[in-house]
C-alpha cells in the first residue's frame, strides 16, 4: 500500500551520488519526511561504514551487527539533526562510538584478530600468481596485526585518513577534536604504526 | 635542532595529506630540501602508507537494509507503546484536574493555585508536545520499515 505508492514516485534527480550537495538533498527529504530518501544514504554509506567497522574490529560478522546498530541510530536521530549538520563525518562520528563502545563491552576479549576466511576472500580478488597471491596475505595480516595492536585512537585516526578517505575537517567532526588534534594524532598514529610494523617485520625474520 | 625543524617536523602527515595551507606547504618543502631527519622520516611514513594501503580490501557489506527494517519494526512497535503510555498520562492528569477543578477553587490561596496550575501546564505541555514527537518518529519508522523490496532494491545499488 505505503510501499507501493513511494515506490511509484520517482526519485529526485539531486540525490545522485556523483553530485554535489547529494547527501544534503537526500537529508533535507528525509527530514521532510520522505523515508526513500533514508534508503538511499544507507545504500551509499553502506559499504564505507562496514569496511570501517570491519577494519576497527575485525570480525564480519559483528561488523555487521554494529554497521545496523550505526544506521538505527541515523534513522532515530537524522531528523532532529541541526541544518548544518554534514552527514558523512556525522555518521563516521555514529560509527566511532559504536566502535568505542563495542570495544568497552569486549575489554577482556583479546585485541580483534581479523577473520582468517574473509582475508582469504579478499584475497581471492586479486590477480597474480599463488605464491605472489600468498606473499600478499601474509603481509597484509601482519599489517592487520600491527593495526590491531595499536591504540584505539591510533587506529580510528589511521583508517579514517589512510583507508576512508576522509579529510582533516571530517576527521575531527567524526572523533570530536579540533583540525589541530588531528593533525597531531594522525602524525603520531603514523609513526606508532611505522614503529610496530619495522618491529614486527624484524622479529619475524 | 632548530626552531623550524621543531614547528615543521610534526607537519610533515599534513604534507603527505595535503592538509596544510599553502605557505605552510612551501615551508616544509624548503625544510625538507635542507634536513635530512625530515626526509628521511618522510620516507619512513610513506613506506608506512603503502603498508597501510594493501588493506583497502574489505569484505564485501552484507544488504544492511532487511535486517534494519525489522529493527525498525520492532522500535516503531516499542515508540508507539511508549507514546501510549505518555498520553494515558497525560490524559489522566487532565481528568484530575478537570474533576478537581482545583484551579478555580477559591478557598484556596492565589499563590497556591497559581503554583497548581503552573506545575500543571510543566507536566501536561511537554507531554503532549513529547506524544506529538513521538507520533511523528512512529509515522516515520512504520513508512520506512513498511516500504517495499521493490523501492528499496531499485532505490539501492550500491551494496
Amino acid at each position: 500500500m505505503l510501499g507501493v505508492a513511494l515506490a511509484a514516485a520517482p526519485a529526485d534527480p539531486a540525490w545522485d551520488a556523483g553530485l554535489p550537495g547529494a547527501d544534503e538533498a537526500l537529508v533535507a527529504a528525509f527530514k521532510g519526511g520522505d523515508v526513500r530518501a533514508f534508503d538511499a544514504l544507507c545504500a551509499r554509506y553502506g559499504q564505507p561504514i562496514f569496511g570501517y567497522i570491519y577494519r576497527s574490529v575485525g570480525d564480519p560478522a559483528l561488523a555487521e551487527e554494529l554497521a545496523q546498530d550505526v544506521f538505527l541510530k541515523a534513522f532515530l536521530h537524522l531528523r532532529r539533526t541541526a541544518t548544518d549538520t554534514t552527514f558523512q563525518p556525522w555518521i563516521y562520528r555514529i560509527a566511532t562510538t559504536t566502535c568505542i563502545d563495542a570495544h568497552r563491552a569486549a575489554a577482556r576479549r583479546p585485541v580483534p584478530v581479523h577473520d582468517e576466511e574473509a582475508l582469504a576472500l579478499t584475497d581471492d580478488r586479486e590477480a597474480g600468481d599463488p605464491e605472489q597471491r600468498l606473499m600478499q596475505r601474509e603481509r597484509r595480516r601482519a599489517v592487520h596485526r600491527t593495526l590491531d595492536a595499536l591504540p584505539a585512537h591510533y587506529r580510528q585516526a589511521l583508517i579514517l585518513r589512510q583507508l576512508q578517505g576522509l579529510s582533516y575537517a571530517d576527521i575531527g567532526e567524526a572523533l570530536g577534536i579540533s583540525v589541530e588534534a588531528v593533525t597531531s594524532l594522525i602524525h603520531r598514529a603514523r609513526q606508532a604504526f611505522r614503529a610496530a610494523y619495522s618491529q614486527q617485520q624484524e622479529t619475524e625474520r | 635542532m632548530n626552531d623550524a625543524h621543531e614547528t615543521l617536523a610534526p607537519l610533515l602527515s599534513a604534507y603527505l595529506d595535503g592538509e596544510l595551507d599553502p605557505a605552510r606547504r612551501r615551508q616544509v618543502a624548503a625544510h625538507l630540501a635542507t634536513c635530512a631527519i625530515c626526509t628521511q622520516e618522510l620516507a619512513r611514513l610513506q613506506a608506512g602508507d603503502e603498508a597501510l594501503a594493501g588493506l583497502q580490501h574489505t569484505p564485501m557489506a552484507p544488504n544492511l537494509r532487511p535486517q534494519l527494517r525489522r529493527r525498525l519494526r520492532r522500535q516503531g512497535a516499542r515508540t508507539a507503546l511508549t507514546g501510549g503510555l505518555i498520553a494515558l498520562i497525560v490524559l489522566m492528569l487532565r481528568s484530575v484536574a478537570r474533576d478537581l477543578a482545583i484551579v478555580k477553587r477559591k478557598d484556596l490561596p492565589l499563590l497556591g493555585r497559581l503554583g497548581i496550575a503552573s506545575s500543571y501546564m510543566l507536566l501536561v505541555t511537554p507531554g503532549i508536545a513529547l506524544c506529538m514527537e513521538l507520533l511523528r518518529d512512529v509515522r516515520t519508522l512504520v513508512e520506512y520499515a513498511w516500504l517495499s523490496d521493490e523501492t528499496i532494491d531499485s532505490g539501492g545499488s550500491h551494496q
